[in-house]
């Protein structure tokens, strides 16, 4: 539905998804207003957050929970504390939304509300490291035919159990990256971001982007052939 | 450049971070050198892999927690602490300024009337309107800045399952979407939904979706299949064969079905699909009926079979390499962004 024809209808009777004060007209169902707030940009979003719109929030969290929380993970290496600082981050997104102004890009102010929660939540030691550096990766012998089906250019299909494993196996050498590494490589490969905005979410140059871009891939592609050695 | 410089840029290149300048040294090297061509297949391998992991999936639970605690918070803040203390502190400046000058006056038997330059007898001008009250609550929702227009492709996409690689939102325009939930469960999308990573989109024939701008899509072309761009333009990859299709299409012009340069649809296969945006001219390879045609829309490609030069085909110009000549193993292509081995099936 469109804004215009939305805003015609606009009358009263109903309470508004997500805001008690404001009233909507019956035909303006709950998921309608859901449908036209996932056409929102992420501004629009925000702006509307800021007049105190619980629904945009919504919108918005839905849109980037997964990669907040992939982008804390790439941090801390834990699914739980990544959850935590992912529901800080959209809390502090929340709480921050009147002074949000749309000169940057939303995601680059996101990732870096994110990243220096998750940079001070290591600082302050409140993290330990879940995995060691020196565990050994692909102990399961079948890991390495997995890789390989994966890393195979055509698709191959892979049983939910395969997926699993490749699964398991693929975060298993992401986690064995040092943080540095680890957290770049994730925002180039995962995130799709340029090294550009990723220098500019850690504060970084983007020749050191460059650098951790290429010894992240030095560094997973001694773990991926030991794996397939192994196998 | 010698292999050791452009070997330090390989990453670079293969992310597309190279200004155009050193894109065209590292891409004359890699047609000429066959060990920094086999470097940079493999850092393209390893990004494919990489590329795949699934990252940390969301969940309702977490999307309704995280809500919860926002509306338990109260409202957005309006300003910081450092802003509200200096709003306190000019009020109490003011305030003590006001209470001065009213100090002062009095005792020069002075009304502060007067000396605005009121007369005591008339009455100050007021408005005939009462002054607009602000707005109570938020604004209507067509008061929302609308969005700024960006690219998005309108596709009509074939009957398979397309896998979100990416975060995006679809929508829906017409034909049945349904998508794929953990476990198999299928549901329909709506006109517009989020999917989360790594859920798949099935279409029935004919679908029409909306890709989301950076949309990452792996899409199974099936042999009667065909993918057709409505507005904007989408770029596609199988294996190392890049494809943008172009230019892109404005919203009035007539949907297009993508085509190889001889005019067939595109090849059954599995393809990743993304949202090009602003990107052009890069190369296409297929092959058909026994026949590899290359046409390079900028720069040239060069066809190699176990380091042998086969052919070279310069910009805008059309390479054939017929039956008796075909290329029955792996093949170099380079174009653009990619330096990878093709393999030619018979």
């Amino acid at each position: 539905m469109a804004l215009e024809s939305l805003s015609n209808l606009w009358g009263s009777s109903v309470a508004v998804s997500g805001h008690p004060g404001r009233r909507l007209p019956a035909e303006v169902t709950k998921g309608a207003m859901v449908d036209i707030l996932n056409t929102q940009s992420d501004e629009a979003l925000m702006a509307r957050v800021a007049r105190g719109y619980h629904d945009a929030f919504d919108v918005l969290v839905g849109r980037y929970q997964s990669a907040v929380m992939t982008f804390c993970y790439s941090f801390v290496r834990d699914h739980g504390r990544s959850e935590d600082l992912a529901q800080d981050t959209f809390l502090r997104v929340y709480k921050s939304a009147a002074r949000y102004r749309p000169t940057a890009k939303f995601t680059t102010w996101l990732y870096k509300i994110a990243a220096n929660l998750c940079i001070n939540a290591l600082k302050k030691g409140k993290l330990r490291r879940a995995v060691s550096l020196d565990s050994p990766i692909g102990r399961d012998p079948d890991g390495s035919k997995i890789i390989e089906k994966i890393a195979a250019e055509e698709n191959i299909p892979l049983t939910e159990a395969e997926k699993n494993e490749a699964q398991k196996l693929l975060t298993e050498a992401i986690d064995h990256l040092p943080e540095e590494q680890r957290t770049t490589i994730v925002m180039v490969e995962y995130h799709c971001m340029p090294y550009k905005e990723i220098a500019d979410i850690l504060g970084v140059s983007v020749s050191a982007i460059k650098m951790r871009v290429k010894r992240a891939r030095e560094n997973l592609r001694e773990m991926l052939k030991v794996l397939r050695q192994e196998g | 450049m010698d292999c050791n410089e452009v070997r330090e840029l390989l990453s670079p290149y293969n992310d597309n971070e190279l200004s155009e300048d050193e894109l065209r040294e590292v891409a004359d090297h890699l047609a000429t050198c066959r060990d920094c061509a086999f470097e940079s297949t493999q850092i393209a391998d390893l990004k494919q892999l990489i590329r795949r992991w699934d990252g940390v999936p969301g969940s309702q639970e977490f999307r309704a927690g995280v809500v919860g605690r926002a509306k338990e918070a109260g409202g957005p803040s309006s300003a910081g602490w450092a802003q509200l203390i200096l709003a306190v502190i000019a009020g109490l400046l003011l305030a003590a300024g006001i209470v001065f000058l009213m100090l002062h006056l009095q005792g020069e038997g002075i009304s502060l009337g007067e000396w605005l330059g009121i007369t005591g007898g008339e009455e100050a001008p007021v408005s005939a309107q009462p002054p607009e009250p602000e707005a109570a609550g938020p604004a209507p929702l067509s008061a929302i800045p609308t969005p700024q227009p960006v690219e998005q492709p309108a596709i009509r996409l074939p009957k398979g399952v397309e896998k979100r690689l990416g975060p995006v939102t679809i929508r829906r325009l017409d034909g049945k979407v349904s998508l794929e939930e953990p476990g198999g469960v299928k549901r329909a999308a709506s006109r517009s939904d989020v999917i989360p990573v790594g859920r798949s989109v099935m279409t029935s024939p004919g679908a029409r979706v909306e890709l989301g701008v950076d949309a990452r899509y792996r899409v199974s072309l099936g042999p009667e299949s065909s993918l057709t761009v409505g507005t904007g333009s989408v770029r596609l990859r199988r294996g190392s064969v890049l494809f943008i299709s172009e230019p892109p299409l404005g919203p009035g012009d007539e949907p297009r079905i993508i085509r190889s340069p001889d005019g067939t649809v595109l090849a059954a296969g599995a393809y990743e699909l993304r949202v090009a945006k602003g990107e052009a001219k890069v190369y296409l390879a297929f092959r058909t009926e026994g026949t590899v045609r290359l046409v390079t829309l900028r720069g040239s490609v060069e066809l190699l079979r176990a380091g042998k030069h086969l052919g070279r085909s310069g910009a805008g110009q059309e390479m054939k390499l017929d039956a008796a000549g075909r290329l029955t193993g792996p093949a170099l292509y380079r174009g653009g962004a990619a330096v990878a081995p093709l393999e030619w099936k018979d």
